[in-house]
């Protein structure tokens, strides 16, 4: 795990994190713009703890205060994203703690986690408060349909039409949902950032994107056309958020192009089995955490591709 | 044609959903131990399938017809599921031994694959879930399969573990590899979100 | 030699240094997937050691001439029988508290990695008293740490203790659930090992038992260094054979001397 991250030194990594900050603040602005005051409060409750749990646990392990890491900055903001605005505080503030207690500090740091920390954070909060973390009833006003945001409507098989004009309300983020990940434009606007500084980072989620789709096409959850399961399987929940922001993810990512492309495929498939399978409206940050787990078996399965065929992991123990 | 669905969704359903090794802790000792020896995983993962499969047989043929086990008290059942699993390895111990004359290392991972509370659980997963024949079989394979899946992602991941020179003190080897599969199991819950029996 | 061994040295070495769940990893299943609560912590944890004491000592002084491929399903039968009947008497008179899932995992305490493991290292090659210390202290060790853990699990996963609601104003469903409980487990390790002193020749290389050096086990304890570096396959399940040595000694077995002090 984490190998990718070992050729980065610590001024680029602050440049990457430096990025997905930068980034970040689209979703926060698209959570400003439809739900106020209240999603910032949210954002600066969870970063806060996430920044506090990391200086404490520096001051536990190393006797010394950790300060300014981006990566925590960047969890905290990320998991706030995920969450409804009408959340209670202490919500995304468990979430950010465990992130960085769990995930981040006892592998040593955000370059070494073999884990996305704010994918572990979400997906502990969906366990814990699986009642609050998709509750949108505190919702937006005048979103498309109400309170019930797309997730929920495809977890409970409603067919719902939607037309030309409802397609825009959805890509633009007018519709229940969490708070910073609704609006698709601008996710892929990030995209198109992300496209200009680390193009390959990208390979992944293409292929995460890919196969979603392909998913869709073969097991449609709702008796109705293609486009309208494609549009809301997309745009619900944190589909795209997850594929921006964490399948790019430069600690977990694989390095070569070919393992980049599994990657962000397995993590797809996994992400839509568990979406018609699963206990939860959103699991993307599950799929993202068995997705993380399955990289080293697929590293060292495509290590030993010449002499593919029999059993890889026998393969990996003669080798070494 | 059914047959052979049943028997899949079943094996699925027991890897992925209720991956039994992750999601419910069953057998987690010997997934770690087994984890350290990567060359294993094929015999291990066969040997597991085949108890799981042989015991939860014959535990569901007995539940229908002979001893009709479902008046038992839950006592009985778990004295003559042991019975059962003990009856089974010694048999087949036996068989290797007098026949294959295998050596006895091979018969202290049959031992391993057998004697463990994942195998030994399989029958009362089947007797509270109310499996038909099929899907007994079916998941006494799951079992196997998804022994063979955590026993790999553990290794994988302590192997990195390994590697790593930033953990801080205090966390290295064992605890973090606790708090690794403690990850594991949560990206499993993203499937199941309550433990077996719960 | 070896009988000079006091009590306490053996719950020190025993207890807290080589813990059964926390540095072997042994017995991890009853408490990830049944210790969800302070009673049935305190009830499988009780079951854990009667099987533990009951089949060491039933082990050291019947089993020692048994091949290891017979003794360990024997281990398994006896486990069951003292199980069962406990079982039984919940049942009749229907414990309240008691769910299926303890029903279902109290009877899986007899096939107990922490028996096997204990009855294989220390039981079949080492005298009654030493075989007696290393069940009790391994067993104080191992309910110390389910006991621990059921409570911790069951005020924040549920917010009572033992039964009686707390009111805690916020519950963690996560830590009832496995993944809670290992993640638990990680942090006390961790505390332990910072606590630990002379920690670092420990704790790195988890002892566990040794399957696959079965015939050394069988005829002889004492065995030539030479041999497990010949055979490749030693170290399987991953034990180091000096490792298991030093594991050995610090429960009070010299397999080198074994021969000298068993009487």
């Amino acid at each position: 795990m984490a190998n990718g991250a070992e050729k980065l030194n610590k001024s680029s990594t602050r440049s990457i994190y430096g990025d997905y900050l930068l980034m970040l603040t689209v979703p926060c602005f698209t959570a400003y713009w439809y739900y106020g005051v209240r999603s910032l409060l949210v954002v600066a409750a969870s970063v806060a703890s996430a920044v506090i749990t990391d200086m404490l646990a520096g001051i536990v392990i190393n006797k010394k205060i950790n300060t300014g890491d981006p990566g925590s900055i960047f969890t905290g903001a990320a998991i706030a994203m995920m969450m409804p605005s009408g959340i209670p505080y202490y919500v995304p503030v468990f979430a950010s703690v465990f992130a960085v207690a769990v995930v981040k500090v006892p592998f040593g740091g955000s370059l070494k986690a073999p884990f996305v920390p704010a994918a572990a954070g979400f997906a502990f909060a969906s366990v814990c408060f699986s009642d609050k973390v998709f509750d949108y009833t505190a919702g937006l006003r005048g979103s498309l349909f109400g309170a019930t945001s797309l997730g929920s409507m495809l977890m409970s098989g409603r067919a719902v039409y939607i037309g030309e004009s409802s397609v825009y309300d959805i890509v633009g983020g007018n519709v229940a949902g969490p708070m910073g990940t609704g609006c698709a434009l601008l996710m892929v606007a990030c995209a198109f950032y992300l496209l200009i500084r680390r193009p390959k980072a990208l390979v992944s989620s293409v292929s995460f994107i890919a196969v979603c789709v392909l998913m869709v096409a073969l097991f449609p959850r709702v008796t109705a056309s293609f486009r309208t399961n494609l549009v809301s399987e997309l745009c619900s929940g944190s589909l795209l958020f997850a594929a921006v922001f964490f399948v790019t993810d430069p600690v977990t990512q694989p390095e070569k192009i070919i393992n980049k492309i599994i990657y962000g495929a397995v993590c797809g498939a996994i992400c839509m089995a568990m979406r018609l399978l699963g206990a939860y409206e959103e699991p993307v940050c599950f799929a993202v955490l068995l997705a993380n787990a399955f990289r080293p078996i697929l590293d060292s399965a495509i290590n030993n591709i010449p002499q593919f065929g029999k059993k890889a992991s026998r393969k990996e123990v003669r080798a070494e | 044609m059914k047959i052979v669905s049943d028997l899949l969704i079943t094996a699925l359903f027991t890897v992925f959903v209720q991956n039994l090794v992750l999601s419910s802790g069953l057998g987690m000792s010997e997934a770690i131990r087994v984890s350290k020896k990567p060359g294993t995983f094929g015999k291990i993962a066969v040997m597991i399938s085949g108890f799981s499969v042989i015991t939860s047989v014959i535990c569901s043929l007995l539940n229908n017809k002979a001893l009709s086990l479902k008046t038992l008290p839950f006592a009985g059942k778990a004295a003559v599921y042991g019975g059962i699993l003990a009856g089974v390895y010694i048999f087949v111990a036996l068989l290797l031994k007098l026949i294959f004359r295998v050596s006895d290392k091979l018969l202290g991972t049959l031992g391993i694959a057998a004697l463990n509370t994942l195998v030994f659980a399989v029958p009362f997963i089947n007797d509270s879930a109310a499996y038909s024949f099929v899907f007994a079989v079916g998941s006494g394979i799951g079992a196997g399969i998804a022994f063979v899946l955590a026993a790999a992602l553990i290794s994988k991941g302590s192997a990195a573990l390994e590697k790593n020179k930033n953990i801080p003190e205090a966390f290295r080897g064992t605890p973090a590899m606790l708090i690794y599969v403690g990850l594991l199991s949560l990206a499993f819950a993203g499937f199941a979100g309550t433990s077996l029996f719960a | 030699m070896n009988n000079s061994i006091s009590f306490i040295d053996a719950l020190k070495k025993g207890a807290v240094r080589y813990n059964p769940v926390l540095v072997q990893l042994v017995g991890l299943c009853p408490v990830i997937a049944a210790s969800t609560t302070f009673i049935q912590a305190v009830i499988l944890s009780a079951a854990m050691c009667a099987e533990l004491l009951v089949i060491s000592v039933i082990a050291n002084v019947l089993m020692k001439n048994l091949p290891r491929w017979i003794r360990m399903p024997l281990y398994l039968l006896v486990g069951l029988a003292i199980v069962c009947p406990v079982l039984y008497w919940f049942e009749a008179y229907s414990l309240s508290g008691i769910s299926l899932g303890m029903k279902i995992y109290l009877p899986l305490t007899a096939i107990n990695s922490v028996v096997a493991v204990h009855c294989e290292q220390v039981a079949v090659k080492s005298d009654l008293k030493l075989t007696v210390y290393d069940a009790a202290a391994s067993g104080i060790g191992g309910t110390a740490i389910f006991l621990l853990t059921g409570a911790v699990r069951e005020i924040l996963g549920y917010s009572t203790f033992a039964g009686v609601r707390l009111n805690l104003p916020v519950t963690l469903k996560g830590m009832t659930l496995p993944f809670g409980c290992l993640i638990f487990l990680g942090f006390l390790a961790a505390g332990l090992k910072k606590i630990l002193p002379s920690a670092e020749n420990v704790q790195t290389e988890i002892p566990s038992d040794k399957i696959k050096e079965e015939p050394q086990a069988e005829t002889a304890d004492i065995v030539p260094e030479e041999e497990h570096k010949a055979d490749g396959t030693a170290d399987v399940f991953g034990i180091d054979e000096n490792e298991l040595e030093d594991f050995l000694k610090t429960v009070g077995i010299d397999l080198n001397s074994e021969e000298g002090s068993a009487q």
